[in-house]
């Protein structure tokens, strides 16, 4: 049997740092919170004591998908799945789109707009209706 | 001289023995809790629920180094790159769980780590979900990184 290592020196530097850039901000506790409520009938969860203690110890500098030789596949593929999504179906509409915004802000004007037309317009009726 | 060589060679024997099953048990994330039972919280798992486990259920590797690989949940094609694709540059400033969770994705955690940093095939009307590997699995693969062989 062929016991030579695999040659993977970055392994557990690319999990660790995939905990940290995922969880580095102030919302992360709330969030790993979150994620422990949804899987309360087993023992996953996240630990951010390590994510802060990584990241004080052995990480300082922001992350490139260079600093991920094995896992920079999955997280480009993360990366480029954010920047394609479009909402499709209705119930999508509720959801801002990670890059660019700006159909998301204009379909959100356009039905306030829409709106404010609706009521104004019944608020007219109804004045003029007073009035006759 | 015989006798000596026969109590030596069972000694040998349940050493082997041993390694053998730490070793295994190890490449296959510690599933009876032997190895880091601190990370445990959870019973006893018994032989039938072990089958249930992602890494029990796939194939034998052919290869010990194909044993580590599965154990750390990569394929040997995703190894196999020795450099990074043309297309693979640029910040992941953008991929935390706050903008993450400002839009339509969602995080779910896994304790298979095949899995991890890959999206959940799940019901098309529900949010997408990234699966990202728990801590306790971590830690486990953090002991699997020690023995040197990952190196």
């Amino acid at each position: 049997m062929d016991f030579r290592s695999v040659g993977l020196p970055t392994f557990m530097a690319e999990l660790l740092e995939s905990h940290r850039l995922l969880f580095s901000t102030a919302k992360s506790e709330n969030i790993a919170q979150s994620l422990r409520k949804n899987h309360k009938n087993s023992i996953l969860e996240i630990n951010l004591d390590h994510v802060r203690d990584y990241r004080a110890n052995w990480s300082e500098h922001s992350l490139q998908v260079t600093d991920f030789p094995i896992y920079g596949s999955r997280l480009q593929h993360i990366h480029q799945t954010m920047a394609d999504w479009r909402p499709l179906r209705l119930k999508d509409v509720r959801f801002r789109p990670y890059h660019d915004p700006l159909p998301y802000y204009g379909f959100w004007f356009a039905l306030f707009i829409g709106f404010a037309a609706i009521i104004s317009l019944i608020l007219s009726s109804a004045q003029l209706g007073m009035k006759c | 001289m015989k006798s000596h060589w026969d109590e030596y060679q069972n000694y040998l024997s349940r050493e082997i023995i041993e390694i053998y099953d730490r070793t295994r048990n190890l490449l296959l994330l510690d599933p009876v809790d032997c190895i880091a039972p601190y990370f445990s919280h959870d019973p006893p798992r018994s032989n039938k629920d072990l089958r249930r486990l992602p890494l029990i259920r796939r194939g034998h590797p052919q290869n010990f180094q194909g044993a580590l690989l599965n154990a750390a949940g990569l394929k040997p094609e995703e190894v196999r790159k020795s450099e990074i694709p043309l297309g693979l540059k640029g910040s992941l400033s953008d991929i935390d769980a706050r903008t993450l969770y400002n839009g339509p994705f969602r995080l779910s955690l896994t304790n298979d780590p095949s899995l991890h940093l890959r999206f959940a095939v799940s019901d098309p009307r529900k949010q997408p979900s990234i699966l990202v590997l728990d801590s306790r699995t971590m830690c486990n693969l953090a002991l699997l990184d020690l023995t040197g062989f990952m190196e």
